[in-house]
């Protein structure tokens, strides 16, 4: 009977360990590839980058929206704060700044109403090496946010709303900004 | 006895590991929030979303917002439960504009992007509906339509997605209490 038990116990067990650690990686692989993606289209770590206007060739991301024209930043805070902007952005139509870490949890998003329409600039630093936080200087930034993970994404989302024409909103997406401190 | 053991953890490790790429990939879905055929999950985004949440977000939604900043409701199937198809025609009728800041509805292919080669109608947003309409019908069809028109050519068994941007603090706290829009199959294939 034993002999039976415990190889079907290590199977089961085996099989739990195996089902929760593939669980764990998938969104990291997942995330990892449209970061590879987001590579091929010329962006860089801590540099703003723009996707062009979505139409049915856009094979980044599943489900993209054809009515928001998109930036991205690949963000790296492992050496150190990134400063992002949000550009102003009054009235009534959209837009804003989203942040995922490397296991694509959306950890914050700002938009244009939470500054009056405002442009604002946040703070996206890590721990520092030791485990400390230091100050990088949180009172200059109208937010600051504490990165989960060493990399990860910041998505901007431009709505084409209120007649705005592509070119239009084209311009005013240009104003994200990413920058390593 | 020790090797038969390593075999079998060895064997279950793979078994569980194919069975996680399974769920994740496959057509099931996970912690979802219904409203006729309309599904969201209120997890889509968030840290504390179990593992298998986060996985199949991160293979169907990736870089999702979270609820409080947008909510998407998707459909694959019409009011009656029967998937959306091509080769059929529908009417989404909306009673009420949605309860957000700004909405759009959008159809995808089977494959979860854009359909391609067609005339790219796939979209349609709070901008295209005028003040004075307040319920509204977008129809769905290969052959193009009076008013509010998305063509599914080319996109085989398709799906709608609607994006809720700042959606109504009611619809925030409890999702399921939306009010979204009924899909109604028409004619299939030409028929009646």
């Amino acid at each position: 009977m034993k002999q039976i038990l415990i190889p079907v116990g290590a199977g089961l067990v085996g099989l739990v360990l195996g089902f929760q650690a593939m669980l764990g990686l998938l969104p990291g692989f997942i995330m990892g590839k449209a970061m590879e993606r987001f590579e091929t289209l010329g962006g860089e770590a801590n540099q703003a980058g723009h996707f062009p206007p979505i139409d049915e060739t856009a094979r980044t991301v599943v489900r993209p929206s054809p009515d928001i024209i998109y930036s991205g930043c690949m963000y790296d805070v492992s050496n150190g704060a990134v400063a992002i902007t949000l550009p102003a952005l009054e009235g009534e139509s959209y837009v804003s700044v989203s942040f995922f870490d490397a296991r694509t949890n959306n950890f914050a998003a700002f938009n244009n109403r939470d500054f009056g329409g405002a442009a604002a600039e946040i703070l996206l630093h890590g721990p520092a090496p030791d485990h400390t936080h230091t100050d990088p200087g949180y009172a200059d930034y109208d937010e600051s946010v504490l990165a989960p993970t060493s990399t990860g994404l910041v998505l901007l989302r431009r709505v084409l709303s209120g007649g705005v024409t592509i070119e239009d909103a084209d311009a005013h997406r240009r104003q994200f900004g990413c920058e390593a401190l | 006895m020790i090797i038969r053991s390593l075999l079998a953890g060895l064997g279950g490790l793979v078994l569980g590991a194919a069975a996680a790429v399974f769920l994740v990939f496959g057509p099931a879905d996970f912690g979802g929030v219904s409203v006729g055929p309309w599904r969201t999950n209120i997890h889509v985004g968030s840290p504390d979303a179990p593992d298998i949440v986060r996985a199949v977000v991160a293979r169907r939604g990736l870089l999702a917002l979270n609820r409080s900043e947008t909510i998407y409701f998707s459909a694959d199937a019409d009011s009656e439960g029967r998937p959306l198809e091509q080769a059929c025609d529908y009417r989404i009728l909306f009673t009420d504009r949605p309860d957000a800041r700004w909405w759009s509805l959008t159809l995808y292919a089977e494959d979860d992007f854009l359909p391609v080669g067609g005339p790219g109608a796939y979209s349609i947003s709070a901008d295209a509906i005028g003040a004075e309409e307040t319920g509204f019908v977008v129809s769905v069809s290969e052959r193009p339509a009076i008013g509010h028109w998305m063509s599914p050519e080319n996109a085989g068994a398709f799906n709608l997605t609607l994006r809720l941007y700042n959606p109504g603090e009611a619809i925030v706290e409890d999702p399921a209490t939306a009010v979204l829009p009924v899909v109604e199959r028409l004619a299939c294939g030409g028929g009646a």
